[in-house]
């Protein structure tokens, strides 16, 4: 791995304007203020010291900037992935304008990702290009991907702006995309983190490079879980030792690229504790002893072929095999109902696309998938078990054309067909058969205009859906077979500008965006407190604005990177006109929310440092004092140096998190860690 | 006719009344002539995991809901209630509440003032008598708490059926329904345990007869009849093939007297009848069916309920009845949404809404203060 190197003047300079920064965030909430960090960071706002300084000290060799795109879309690449103090997808996500992670806490809690608040389950999840499902609740926990072996992490707002994708690329809202690096030579990378939590995270990774590139990774992680916490409320702090977070996992990865071909196999298996919100209790005999135990393998190939000059063809298959088991047992907590509950999915997906240029103004592309996911479910309760059984069919086709009637100008247009079969059974009742079927045509259009090298203006428009999950569908007892999809409809539009500025590369984005969601499944208590039932009961509007900018500049040994990002949104309940709560701010949704991080190389070191900033927001659609949760701001920090000896070389990484130790919940009741340091050792050959 | 019907179970509940106050103090009882009642306790279950129970407090003499009520009053000691109440009761000097996601009971003071809180599991519903407090649990397969309610320490425990819920003292003994809510088949394939009732020997705290009842899910309080002697209790059906119904059950004979085709998630006891209400959910029909009605158990007879469908109909997810001991005027909770705060509403017994009050999140339970 080469490493690039950032300067110390540029980063001295950083410790001022980030000296200030903490000065608001003491004051934090008001976005006056948080724009202002912003502006000091970028040196947008007037007589900025950050950089200023950098224009002074750094000429630069080379400029890079990015390309300006058809698709509102943001990138991390593998030195900013390697940079930003994180140990999992997550960490790098919440970087992205417009993003929320739902974040129980600690290093093993369910990490999700809401875009523009459309809801987690919008958000499609794909790993080297293959979207990855979860039929049984809709979720990707993104705390399960290491950022130590990818390559880059793309969020695209609606779909990716290529002729040559699966169906199921098109089939969400908006698109996360993880990117595994392909081995650059033959060698040995080993490391080990260790530091807060009680963790112990060895990795080890090993690549080829012959015709044939293959690597393959491995990493085992064991964290007790246990931080301190202060959850601040009116009159009352409670402080306390957050329990019941502890992790057990091993993941490994293997991956083989020989041309067009991609083959990637994953194996994940865990065991965790899954504390629960922190409520009024006398003592911790009844806090939460429930655990968790997740096993995922997949297999993945993907073929990408040239057929003469005008016809590309793009085979992929994917082979899944899920298994979670809950437990609750009140042999360890008295105050709990026995729960046993164990889940098997097993997901085979198939998918045939090519795309071939018509004429130098028309191209077009087609797609077609298969995806079979059988799910069964063993829920032991005190008394009894029963076993659903479930299966979907689904059936994906997608027709795009891209039409370029002149220069700079681009039309493109999907449609995507969808096709659904649901069985289920309770094996407990023969004949019990349940059917729904499914099927749905959806359009996205995208319009662009690219002015120069430097300026693209685009518009898009985009009508989705997410099909109920098995949960949705047949948890909650009975079966609600008559539930509906839940419809997402968005328009968006924006423009992404890049030039050289001076003697540093620089690229600023902004989107506008409007989206509704209707039929939003909701999950509602019937007339027992037992049982729960689910409906389409929702209606949210939201509208925002994004704003992304990015600097880079670098000359000989120094390098300096800074990206930042603004996000205004406001996403408002508009399910009943006669609610006293119509049009609240719906839950977790700040209005405003912002990152910056910079990073500085200088030789053989490397620093970063970022912020991240969530204003105020809402638990409840009743958005009363009461239900108010205040802003965050947190700093994070650290620092990486490698030393080359010999054929090998060394590395140290030192990664301070939530530097002045902000005492926050994301979700409610679920307080966050304060300040916590992991230490990173490595070496490689 | 009706008027003469009125006097005379009035007279018989002052006489109960008076009576039961004597060896066995039950639930605040009007004692004499006319009582005076000034308000109400109020409490709102909240959102599980949010710890957002509250308990408030109604004025009577002029209407007004004081909101974080016990919050106020226990400033700096503990800023927030807890977490998913289930039961309340006010009892001579102190006012009980049951914190399911607490895993508390709470004992405080008639002004608010926090006094104890004891630990018990999975905490469900509230009897008391004498210097004691009675808890049902879910808890270890299922069993009553007896506390002690100044001292603010356990007593002892006595084990039950399955999912305790309502309970009730007549005389010596304590009766708890063992609801077996959980030990019903929800998918419908019928493998339901029946719901049976405890009697326990408040002597010795121990169960001495169980005997079973015949209905399912018996998700219910345990109102005791004007007669003094039996009990009404609701069955929630399993949503599917079994539907709702409520029966009444004579501690007497132990025997079930009387059967309801409808359920009877909340009751109340006033002048002499019983005013029942319930809202019954089906998984067959994705609805939920708001019915009430009332019965007189000395005459076997059942009336129409006061308030009319078309006024029901306004309320969302109607949870609780209660009406005014003398002024006759019914209080119904509405739920609303489960996480947003709901509503209270105030009709007369002719059926005319008066009012509507906000209160916290899932209003649940009200608790008379009589003084």
């Amino acid at each position: 791995m080469k490493q690039t190197a950032l300067p110390a003047a540029g980063s001295g300079s950083y410790i001022s304007a980030f000296s200030k920064s903490r000065g608001l965030a003491e004051v934090a909430g008001a976005v006056g203020e948080i724009l202002l960090v912003i502006f000091l960071h970028l040196g947008l706002g007037g007589p900025a010291r950050a950089a200023s300084a950098l224009q002074d000290t750094v000429k630069a060799s080379k400029i890079v900037y990015s390309r300006p795109a058809v698709i509102p879309s943001i990138t991390l690449d593998s030195k900013v992935l390697r940079s930003i103090p994180s140990t999992s997808v997550a960490d790098a996500i919440k970087y992205f304008s417009g993003v929320q992670i739902k974040d129980y806490g600690g290093l093993g809690g369910l990490k999700t990702v809401n875009v523009r608040s459309l809801g987690s389950q919008h958000v499609g999840v794909f790993y080297n290009g293959v979207k990855i499902v979860n039929a049984q609740n809709g979720q990707v926990d993104l705390g399960r991907y290491s950022l130590e072996n990818l390559e880059s992490v793309t969020l695209y707002q609606g779909q990716k702006a290529d002729l040559l994708q699966t169906a199921s690329d098109l089939a969400s809202a908006a698109a996360v995309y993880m990117k595994t690096r392909t081995p650059e030579r033959t060698g040995i990378k080993a490391g080990i983190r260790t530091g807060a939590f009680g963790t112990v995270n060895p990795s080890l990774y090993a690549s080829y490079t012959g015709k044939v590139k293959i690597s393959a990774d491995a990493s085992w992680l064991h964290t007790n879980g246990r931080y301190r916490f202060t959850l601040r409320q009116p009159g009352l702090d409670t402080s306390a030792t957050r329990v019941n977070g502890q992790v057990k996992a091993l993941r490994t990865e293997l991956a083989l690229s020989y041309e067009g071909l991609k083959v990637n196999a994953y194996l994940y298996n865990s065991s965790r504790g899954l504390p629960g919100p922190v409520v009024r209790r006398l003592s911790e005999q009844y806090d939460s002893k429930d655990c968790q135990w997740d096993r995922t393998a997949f297999i993945q190939g993907t073929w990408n072929k040239k057929l003469g000059s005008d016809l590309r063809l793009l085979l992929t298959g994917k082979f899944t095999r899920d298994f979670c088991r809950y437990l609750q047992d009140p042999s360890k907590n008295a105050s709990v109902v026995y729960i046993d509950n164990r889940y098997h999915q097993g997901c085979t997906f198939l998918s045939a696309a090519a795309s071939w240029t018509i004429s130098p103004i028309i191209s077009a592309g087609l797609a077609l998938d298969g995806q079979s996911s059988v799910f069964s479910a063993t829920w032991e309760n005190a008394f009894a078990a029963t076993i659903p059984w479930a299966q979907r069919l689904s059936a994906l086709g997608a027709a795009q054309i891209l039409i370029t009637p002149f220069e700079g100008w681009r039309l493109q247009s999907s449609l995507l067909y969808t096709r659904q079969r649901d069985k289920v059974e309770y094996s407990a009742v023969p004949g019990s058969v349940r059917r729904q079927n499914l099927s749905r045509l959806t359009p996205t259009v995208i319009l662009s205009w690219q002015q120069s090298e430097r300026l693209t203006i685009r518009g898009i428009y985009k009508e989705i859906f997410r099909s109920p999950t098995f949960n949705d569908l047949y948890y909650s007892i009975g079966g609600r077979t008559s539930l509906q999809p839940e419809f997402t409809r968005q328009g968006d539009l924006g423009f992404d500008f890049s030039a050289p500025l001076g003697q540093v590369g620089f690229s600023f984005g902004a989107d506008g965006y409007i989206s509704s969601v209707r039929d939003k499944i909701v999950a509602m208590p019937s007339a027992s407190q037992f049982r729960w039932t689910m409906k389409n009961y929702g209606k949210v509007r939201a509208r925002g604005v994004e704003v992304n900018g990015a600097l880079s500049a670098r000359k000989n040994n120094l390098q300096l990177d800074m990206r930042l990002s603004y996000s205004y949104q406001d996403a408002r309940d508009v399910t009943d006109k006669g609610s006293r709560w119509y049009k609240g701010l719906i839950p977790y949704s700040p209005r405003h929310s912002g990152s910056a991080t910079s990073i500085a190389g200088y030789k053989n070191l490397r620093a970063c440092l970022s912020f991240l900033y969530t204003g105020t927001r809402y638990r409840n659609v009743a958005n009363i004092e009461e239900n108010r949760l205040k802003p965050w701001f947190t700093t994070d920090f650290s620092l990486a140096w490698q030393k080359k000896l010999g054929n090998a070389s060394a590395g140290i990484n030192l990664d301070i998190n939530n530097l002045f130790d902000w005492q926050y919940e994301i979700v409610s009741r679920y307080p966050m860690p304060g300040r916590y340091v992991l230490v990173r050792f490595t070496i490689e050959y | 006719m009706k008027n003469f019907r009125f006097i005379f179970y009035a007279a018989v509940v002052a006489f109960m009344a008076v009576a039961c106050d004597k060896d066995n103090p039950v639930i605040p009882a009007p004692e004499g002539g006319d009582p005076d009642y000034h308000g109400f306790f109020f409490l709102n279950e909240g959102q599980m995991g949010h710890n957002n129970a509250s308990l408030e407090y109604f004025n009577l003499s002029n209407h007004t809901m004081s909101s974080g009520w016990w919050t106020s009053r226990n400033y700096g000691i503990r800023s927030q209630f807890g977490d998913s109440g289930t039961d309340i009761m006010a009892y001579y000097d102190y006012v009980l509440v049951t914190l399911n996601g607490s895993n508390l009971l709470e004992i405080c003071k008639r002004n608010g003032e926090h006094h104890k809180a004891v630990e018990i599991p999975a905490c469900r519903r509230i009897a008391a008598s004498g210097d004691f407090a009675y808890v049902s649990s879910y808890a270890n397969d299922g069993y009553v708490a007896k506390v002690h309610i100044e001292k603010g320490l356990l007593a002892g425990t006595c084990a039950t059926g399955h999912e305790p819920e309502g309970l009730a003292i007549i005389g010596n003994k304590l009766y708890a329904l063992n609801s077996c809510g959980y030990h019903t088949d929800y998918s419908g394939n019928g493998n339901n345990e029946e719901a049976s009732i405890s009697v326990i020997d408040l002597n010795t705290f121990t169960e001495v007869e169980r005997v079973n009842l015949g209905i399912i899910n018996a998700y219910s309080s345990l109102t005791i009849m004007p007669d003094g002697h039996s009990l009404f209790i609701n069955s929630s059906g399993d949503y599917n093939g079994v539907a709702p119904k409520s029966i009444i059950f004579d501690t007497a004979t132990l025997t079930v007297t009387k059967e309801f085709p409808q359920g009877g998630t909340y009751s109340t006891v006033y002048r002499g009848e019983l005013y029942v209400f319930d809202t019954a959910f089906s998984y067959e029909t994705y609805t939920t069916e708001v019915s009430g009605f009332v019965y007189d158990i000395f005459t076997d007879t059942v009336f129409e309920f006061p308030i009319k469908a078309e006024a029901l109909a306004t309320i969302t997810a109607p949870s609780g009845i209660w009406i005014h001991p003398t002024e006759g005027e019914v209080y119904i909770a509405d739920k609303g949404d489960f996480t947003t705060p709901g509503q209270l509403f105030r009709f007369d017994l002719a059926g005319t809404l008066k009012e509507k009050y906000s209160t916290g999140v899932c209003p649940s339970l009200l608790a008379w203060d009589l003084r």
